[in-house]
């Protein structure tokens, strides 16, 4: 496989429980803030009512997108994408007559805008304009093409909890190819009662705090959240006003083949996975600073992660942020690589949230107890996913 | 590098696999169904196009379908047909990436467990969740494939086949992988008949079940369309992939493809003010079929298959009536003709000025 020219980040936006913008995010995962509590924005089934990590706070958009009939995931993807677009330094205009794609990862996205529509049928038709024009205009990718009036290609990645970082890997092939001059790329999901309800059924949801590698792990949280991030080539780099934060330098994707909810217990699709991302990337081992590990503190994911990370990078630090944010699905590939990004700036990584005591199946490996100082300028962030979906991003800062 | 299709997988209301594909485009028609739904005003019934999996027992055994919904063994019989059509079933097969476009998702499982969630009960099924997710169906052709190598789902409307098309062939051309299945699916539930009878049904037949349409708008289809795409070293009998456009129409492009025959894709619920007309030059060939697989916004899909057939064959089939509301000054092909020397190109003027594109051309 041969090695790919990186990709640059121009600027990168995110919006989660642990903070309205990136900066924010990471202030609270340094200072060790999780808020998991019971959900508010959907009536959550009959008890035990089970934590989330739910964004409270109002953030607020022009009064144009607040007034449009989307979804929340359409709205949480907007925050990022102007923090991200401001980051970068910007503007809407800079992007007309430019090649601009949209590539955003979602889960609940794009089921979601389907709610109204199906529960209101049957009931008449002067009750279908609106949840008609939802079903038809509300995904994240399409809303924020039409915002930033967009003319390049479109994809909407449904690849599960890994799609986030598939449609960031996906739109650095589109720089790369020179399908575009600028992609518009990330992920975005709200907490839904059906994703909710349905984590509970599979009994992997912990009715406390997460604990992502922890001996008493019992499952995950569920959370919400979107990270935007600005791909831009090297000739549109040369117009803009900043250095970019960073770099996709490798990306690797892989089936299971083995089960649709449960991890291939060989972890053989995660190794494949990593080695193509270190391939793509022309990164060994050795230059991996850290890992921003899956982490959903369900007993077979984190175990399998261990096991590949024990073989594969032994003695690299890895920790998980699920026990910041929650598992925020389709959006948690790209916030973690928002958080690699910002740790990799930062030059330390967080403590890895929930985890108190290590688990004898996972050793040797143990994720870090505390913020912690790293050297170097390439991490690893990894994502799997129900259907057997593994997704491995490798960033940097610089070689 | 030129890529092409090695292979084809059809089911819809017309039939099963590329033969019977043809012989619905040579007699003209399909049989629509007629899908009996309660709603406020009594028991409708609502013609649809509706597709039929029996088939995929040639392929899988009963026990590993047990737990599959339609939405999935539609996308697992286009699969198996396509791999057969290319001669790639029984073979040993090496990094062959697999890519699913969806407008819907799976519509029926979704809607029954809202509607179970808003009557307060208190769980839904496992199986039935997991299914739910939208990359259900690329997760179970991977697991009965076994075929580990990249697998992608997209769901973009009506953009959802040029989506997964543009992704296929990038994968070819980076060499990630040396072929790609990838197709779409969508299904028919009973949300989508309702609010097709009510939005589009013409009002002038008075029978629900005619299959009449309000004009320019098309019966709801359901089906799967998957494609084997390979280099052009590899065989490829259906013809190559000449380009694939993704962006929005109402940015002023002017780039539509010139001397090409086009297909235009036209669904069962977007409402549009004839853009076809605008953005092709005046008098450029155009022909549309969905009075042979529906309208669903995978369409595109069966557009594709009907173009690669018409590339082998040399000839191309007429268009259904209904495409002239969509084609002012353009010139539809009203009856069958030969093809000539040019190229196919598969179009899509979508919800929110979206365009997609697919072009063909001879091997």
């Amino acid at each position: 496989m041969e090695t790919l020219a990186p990709v640059a980040i121009a600027g990168i936006g995110c919006i989660c429980s642990a903070g309205l913008t990136l900066k924010n995010s990471m202030g609270a995962l340094y200072r060790g803030e999780r808020r998991p509590a019971p959900p508010v924005s959907f009536s959550a089934p009959p008890a035990p009512v089970f934590p989330v990590f739910e964004i409270r706070e109002d953030f607020l958009l022009s009064w144009e997108i607040q007034e449009q009939n989307v979804l929340r995931t359409c709205r949480l993807a907007m925050k990022a994408a102007l923090e991200a677009m401001d980051d970068a330094g910007l503007g809407r205009d800079f992007l007309k007559k430019k090649r601009v794609g949209v590539c955003i990862g979602t889960n609940v996205g794009s089921c979601v805008n389907n709610e109204a529509f199906y529960l209101k049928h049957g009931e008449g038709d002067d009750l279908l304009a609106a949840p008609q024009h939802r079903f038809l205009m509300s995904n994240p990718t399409s809303v924020l093409a039409g915002e930033f009036c967009t003319d390049g290609p479109l994809q909407t990645v449904v690849n599960a909890c890994s799609a986030g970082s598939d449609a960031i890997g996906l739109a650095a092939a589109w720089i790369r190819s020179d399908l575009c001059d600028v992609v518009i790329a990330g992920g975005a999901d709200e907490l839904y009662q059906v994703t909710y309800t349905g984590f509970k059924s599979l009994l992997i949801y912990d009715e406390s705090p997460c604990k992502p590698f922890d001996a008493d792990r019992k499952g995950l949280n569920l959370g919400e959240g979107a990270a935007i991030f600005i791909l831009a080539s090297e000739r549109i780099l040369k117009e803009t006003p900043k250095k970019p934060r960073g770099f996709v330098m490798g990306y690797g994707s892989t089936t299971d083949a083995y089960h649709p909810t449960n991890t291939r217990p060989d972890g053989l699709g995660l190794k494949m996975a990593i080695q193509e991302a270190m391939a793509t990337g022309g990164i060994s081992a050795a230059e991996i600073s850290f890992v921003n590990a899956h982490g959903t503190g369900t007993r077979d994911n984190d175990l399998i992660e261990c096991r590949v990370l024990n073989e594969m990078l032994p003695g690299v630090p890895f920790f998980s942020t699920k026990g910041y944010t929650g598992h925020t699905l389709g959006a948690s590939g790209a916030i973690e690589a928002a958080f690699t990004i910002a740790c990799l700036e930062e030059g330390r990584i967080p403590a890895s949230a929930g985890f108190r005591t290590p688990d004898p199946e996972l050793a040797p490996a143990c994720p870090v107890r505390e913020n912690s100082g790293i050297t170097g300028r390439i991490a690893l962030s990894e994502t799997l996913a129900f259907g057997g979906n593994n997704a491995v991003l490798i960033l940097g800062t610089g070689k | 590098m030129k890529i092409g299709i090695k292979g084809i997988g059809v089911l819809g209301g017309f039939g099963c696999g590329v033969a019977e594909l043809d012989r619905a485009l040579a007699r003209g028609s399909s049989p629509p169904a007629t899908m009996a739904m309660k709603a406020s005003e009594g028991i409708l019934d609502v013609p649809a196009f509706t597709a039929h999996t029996d088939k995929l027992a040639d392929f899988v055994g009963k026990n590993a379908l047990r737990r599959l919904d339609h939405y999935i063994r539609m996308a697992l019989l286009g699969s198996y047909l396509a791999l057969e059509d290319a001669g790639m079933l029984t073979v040993k097969r090496r990094r062959m990436g697999i890519i699913v476009a969806t407008g819907y998702g799976s519509t029926c499982n979704i809607m029954d467990i809202q509607q179970a969630l808003d009557n307060d009960e208190p769980a839904i099924s496992p199986t039935r969740f997991a299914n739910s997710v939208h990359n259900a169906a690329a997760t179970h052709i991977s697991i009965l494939l076994d075929e580990m190598s990249p697998s992608l789902s997209v769901n973009d409307y009506d953009m959802s086949i040029p989506s997964a098309f543009l992704s296929a062939c990038q994968w070819l051309r980076e060499k990630r992988v040396d072929s790609v299945l990838v197709g779409g699916v969508d299904e028919y539930c009973r949300a989508l008949g309702y609010n097709w009878y009510r939005c589009y049904r013409s009002e002038n037949t008075g029978n629900n079940n005619s299959g009449e349409v309000s004009p320019g708008h098309a019966v709801i289809g359901e089906g799967a369309c998957f494609f084997v795409l390979a280099p052009q070293e590899d065989a490829v009998p259906y013809g190559l992939i000449k380009s694939v456009r993704m962006g929005n129409y109402t940015r002023d492009r002017k780039d539509a493809a010139t001397g090409a025959v086009h297909f235009l894709s036209i669904d069962a619920f977007s409402e549009y003010d004839d853009p076809y007309a605008g953005y092709l030059p005046m008098g450029t060939r155009v022909a549309s079929y969905p009075h042979i697989y529906g309208g669903l916004p995978v369409g595109m899909g069966f557009d594709i298959a009907i173009a690669a057939l018409s590339l082998k064959a040399g000839k191309i089939h007429a268009s259904a009536e209904g495409v002239r509301h969509h084609s002012g000054p353009l010139n539809v092909v009203r009856r069958d003709e030969p093809l000539g020397a040019g190229s196919i190109c598969c179009l899509k003027l979508g919800v929110g000025g979206t365009l997609g594109s697919v072009q063909l051309e001879r091997f």
